[in-house]
């Protein structure tokens, strides 16, 4: 029974990643991607240049319309505030900074040591302590980012990701496309953040770091 | 989903990097059906293609063994090692030449021939 329910479950991994795979291929195939959803056909494809332009025109705006409402901190005054409470953001930065360094250095050891042909087990070792500083610098780094997701870099960040799908996103009408929402605010009242969190995930992969 | 895995995944393929080996002398291979206008994970795809082509070609040198290809661990550490020693290797030879061209300057390259009498 228990091995029924093991062959099962890898069964099931296995669908799963060639399914992710599938997926993967498909969108490294061209730089637009459609899909279904709820009988509805959407298209994102990547940003032209005039959509990029408008993108970050309207990211210096929200840039500067924060700036100017004193509710709103700015990284270096979130990091004086969390001083007084005893967290010490930078500290954090270069605790983070040194992570880096040493993986990397043990990156480079077990690059040689496996250009020097040494054993499976030998190698394994490196590969482990690799894999536990990955989890240490992306506990930190999450940990840091949570600390700092108020500041207006931040938030305008997040902001530029949210404005890319508004732009992006197209719905199949008849034989044309058009846009799933008209206006920016339009998209901030959906109802449907499935869609929006499928949008983003595509656009990301479209776009990449901002 | 680690879409990095799977980029990998495919890049690695046997299908992939014969087509990328093919694509190098027959130009009409085509791997996505933009000819521009990359997307960033398309841009990322042809990065592991020519990433996972160094690899083979190192282990069909005999630089590295086959083991280089078990997990993505071994993959990178491998290829910042060689990364850094290309770099130096490259500098050194640079440092190299620069002094040979200095010490050619100071010999004569000229050639005298006797004169028809």
């Amino acid at each position: 029974m228990e091995n029924d329910i093991e062959i099962k479950t890898d069964y099931t991994d296995k669908i799963k990643e060639l399914l992710n795979l599938n997926e993967i291929s498909d969108l490294v195939k061209t730089n637009e991607k459609v899909f279904e959803m709820n009988g509805k056909t959407y298209r994102i494809k990547k940003a032209t240049y005039k959509q990029k332009q408008e993108a970050y025109k309207k990211k210096m705006e929200k840039y500067v319309d924060m700036l100017k409402d004193d509710k709103y901190p700015l990284e270096k005054d979130l990091i004086e505030l969390y001083k007084k409470r005893n967290i010490d953001i930078q500290k954090m930065g270069i605790e983070l900074q040194n992570k880096v360094i040493r993986r990397d250095s043990t990156m480079l050891k077990l690059g040689e040591v496996i250009k020097n042909n040494a054993i499976e087990s030998e190698l394994k070792v490196f590969k482990d302590e690799i894999e536990s500083m990955n989890i240490d610098i992306q506990r930190l780094s999450i940990e840091r980012m949570s600390y700092l997701e108020s500041s207006i870099e931040q938030q305008v960040s997040i902001f530029i990701y949210s404005y890319f799908v508004y732009l992006l996103a197209e719905e199949k009408d008849g034989e044309n496309w058009k846009k799933v929402w008209n206006t920016y605010e339009e998209f901030e009242n959906t109802d449907s953040p499935e869609l929006i969190n499928r949008f983003s995930y595509y656009s990301t992969m479209m776009i990449g770091d901002l | 989903m680690n879409y990095i895995k799977y980029l990998r995944e495919l890049a690695k393929s046997d299908e992939f990097q014969n087509l990328y080996i093919l694509s190098r002398d027959l130009k009409n291979i085509k791997f996505f059906d933009n000819d521009n206008d990359f997307t960033y994970v398309q841009l990322l795809f042809l990065r592991y293609l020519n990433f996972y082509y160094i690899l083979n070609n190192d282990i069909a040198m005999g630089d590295v063994d086959e083991i280089v290809l078990n997990n993505s661990i071994y993959e990178d550490s491998y290829m910042i090692y060689k990364n850094k020693k290309d770099k130096e290797m490259f500098k050194n030879n640079t440092k190299t030449k620069n002094k040979e061209e200095i010490n050619n300057l100071n010999t004569t390259k000229w050639l005298f021939k006797d004169s028809k009498k």
